[in-house]
C-alpha cells in the first residue's frame, strides 16, 4: 500500500532522459516506454530511494502552487501508477 | 496525453538527438554474401579513451538510446568497456550482433557488464542450408540457435532481424515460425542496400516480386492476429493539453538520430553515408548543432516528406529512403527502382490512398 511515508526507488533496469523538457523512462524488462510531464519528471527525481512521498509532495506544492492536498494526492497517484508498470518499487516507509 | 509517438515527432521536429549507432568494428566472424560495410577501408579505430569521451558526450545531450553494431560488435576489442561504461552512464544499449560469438558464457558476462535492453541477432533463413548460405560459414545456423537458448534461458530481451533476400524469400512463413518458437520476435527487412564503398553487387540477391508479395501477406496476416504490439506503450504525467504535432519530415535521419562509424566519421543515419563530421576534430555537439552539411540532410529530409505527400500512403513511406536513393542516384529525393516496387506491391491490396 503507497502512503504519505512510502519510499520509493527506480527499478534497476530503468533507463531516463529528459528529451526536450519532458522525461523518457525505459522499462528494459517490460519494454515499456513512459513520457511524463515536468510535474512527473520531478516526482521522478525525486524517487531517490531515501525521500518519502509526502517530502516530495511538500516541494511540489511549494514548487507548483497548488494545495497540499492536491499534491499528495497526485503525488501518491502518480507514484502507484510508477510502481505499477515497473519503474520504481517501494523499498520501505519512513520512520 | 503524450504518446511515445508524440514525442518521436517532436523529437524530428526540434532536432532532439535521441538515438546513437556507433558502428565499433568492421571486422566480423561470417562473411554474409550482401554484407553493405566497406570492410576494405583502412583508418587509425577510435581508442577506447575516445569512445569514452564521446559517451560521456552523448549522455550530457541527453541521448537515450545507444546502438552497438559493427561489423560484429563484439569483435572490437573494448567492447565490453564500451558496454560498460555505456550502462554506467544510463543509455539503453541495443547490441546488433550476428550472435555467432555468444556462448553462455559470453553472453553472461554480456548481461552482468552492459545490462542490454534488446540483443539484435540477424536470421539468414529457417534452416542450415539456407542461412549458412548466405553468413558462408558452416555451422552458424545451429550455433546461432543454440546460442539464443542459451540467451534467453539467461533472461537476456532478445529479437531476431532477417534481410528478405531472393535466397531465403521461399522461407518466411517457416522463419516466423522459427521465431515463435524460440520466443523471440522477428522482423524481415526488405531491402538490400549496395555496399558502403558504392558496389552494387548486394543488389543482386534482391528479393522477387513474389518474394515481397508474400512476406506483406504474412505481416498483414501477423498484424491482423497480435493483440498487443512489441514494446507497450504508456503515457503518463497527465495531458498537458498539446495536440500531437504531426512530423514535419520524412524520417528522423540527422534530425533524431546520428550514426558514427569505426573511424569517427559521423553520417545522419547508417544507411545515409553522407559525412557530417569527425569527432577527433570537433565534439559530437558541435558537429550536431553547427554542421550546415547536417542542415542540409534537415531541410532535405522536410522536403522529402513534401514529395512524397499526396502521392504516397503515410504508412507506405518508409519504403523510401533518402540516404539510398542519394547512394543509388546521386539525389536524395530521386525515386530509385527497390523504393518504386516495394511501394508498387505494397499498394496492391490497398485501393484507397491518404495524403
Amino acid at each position: 500500500m503507497i502512503g504519505p511515508a512510502t519510499i520509493l526507488g527506480l527499478c534497476r533496469d530503468v533507463r531516463f532522459r529528459s528529451v526536450g523538457g519532458e522525461m523518457v523512462l525505459l522499462s528494459q524488462q517490460r519494454g515499456e516506454i513512459l513520457v511524463v510531464n515536468e510535474v512527473g519528471a520531478h516526482v521522478v527525481r525525486a524517487v531517490d530511494g531515501r525521500t518519502p512521498l509526502a517530502a516530495v509532495a511538500e516541494r511540489i506544492a511549494a514548487e507548483y502552487q497548488v494545495s497540499a492536498e492536491r499534491a499528495l494526492a497526485d503525488a501518491l497517484k502518480f507514484a502507484g501508477q510508477l510502481v505499477e508498470v515497473g519503474i520504481a518499487e517501494v523499498l520501505g516507509e519512513a520512520g | 496525453m503524450r504518446s511515445v509517438a508524440d514525442l518521436v515527432a517532436r523529437t524530428w521536429n526540434e532536432n532532439l538527438l535521441y538515438s546513437v549507432m556507433l558502428e565499433l568494428s568492421y571486422r566480423c566472424d561470417l562473411a554474409c554474401v550482401y554484407c553493405y560495410n566497406d570492410r576494405s577501408r583502412t583508418a587509425t579505430p577510435l581508442t577506447l579513451a575516445e569512445y569514452e569521451r564521446l559517451l560521456a558526450d552523448l549522455a550530457a545531450m541527453e541521448v537515450l538510446n545507444l546502438v552497438l553494431t559493427g561489423g560484429e560488435p563484439l569483435r572490437h576489442p573494448d567492447f565490453f568497456a564500451i558496454g560498460a561504461a555505456a550502462r554506467r552512464l544510463g543509455f539503453a544499449v541495443r547490441i546488433k550482433t550476428n550472435g555467432h560469438s555468444l556462448s553462455r558464457d559470453r553472453a553472461i558476462r554480456l548481461r552482468d557488464t552492459v545490462d542490454p535492453w534488446v540483443v539484435d541477432l540477424s536470421l539468414h533463413g529457417a534452416c542450415a542450408a539456407t542461412h549458412d548460405r548466405q553468413t558462408r560459414v558452416p555451422g552458424s545456423f545451429a550455433r546461432l540457435l543454440d546460442n539464443v537458448q542459451a540467451m534467453r534461458s539467461l533472461g537476456l530481451r532478445l529479437k531476431l532481424n532477417c534481410t528478405l533476400t531472393r535466397w531465403n524469400e521461399g522461407e518466411i512463413d517457416e522463419m516466423f515460425v522459427l521465431a515463435d518458437r524460440l520466443g523471440v520476435p522477428l522482423t524481415v527487412n526488405p531491402t538490400l542496400s549496395p555496399r558502403d564503398d558504392g558496389d552494387r553487387s548486394p543488389l543482386a540477391l534482391s528479393p522477387s516480386d513474389e518474394g515481397l508479395r508474400r512476406l506483406f501477406r504474412v505481416a498483414r496476416e501477423r498484424a491482423a492476429r497480435a493483440r498487443v504490439g512489441e514494446g507497450t506503450v504508456v503515457a503518463l504525467g497527465g495531458d498537458d493539453g498539446l495536440p500531437a504535432a504531426p512530423p514535419t519530415k520524412h524520417c528522423g535521419a540527422g534530425s533524431n538520430t546520428l550514426t558514427v562509424d569505426p573511424f569517427g566519421t559521423v553520417y545522419p543515419c547508417v544507411q545515409w553515408r553522407r559525412p557530417l563530421g569527425s569527432i577527433r576534430e570537433h565534439p559530437i555537439r558541435e558537429i550536431w548543432n553547427g554542421s550546415k552539411a547536417l542542415a542540409a540532410v534537415r531541410r532535405t529530409t522536410m522536403t522529402a516528406r513534401d514529395s512524397l505527400a499526396g502521392r504516397v500512403p503515410e504508412h507506405h513511406r518508409g519504403h523510401f529512403c533518402p540516404g539510398l536513393a542519394e547512394m543509388l542516384t546521386g539525389n536524395p529525393l530521386a525515386m530509385y527502382p527497390t523504393a518504386e516496387r516495394l511501394l508498387a506491391l505494397a499498394a496492391e491490396n490497398e485501393p484507397t490512398t491518404d495524403s
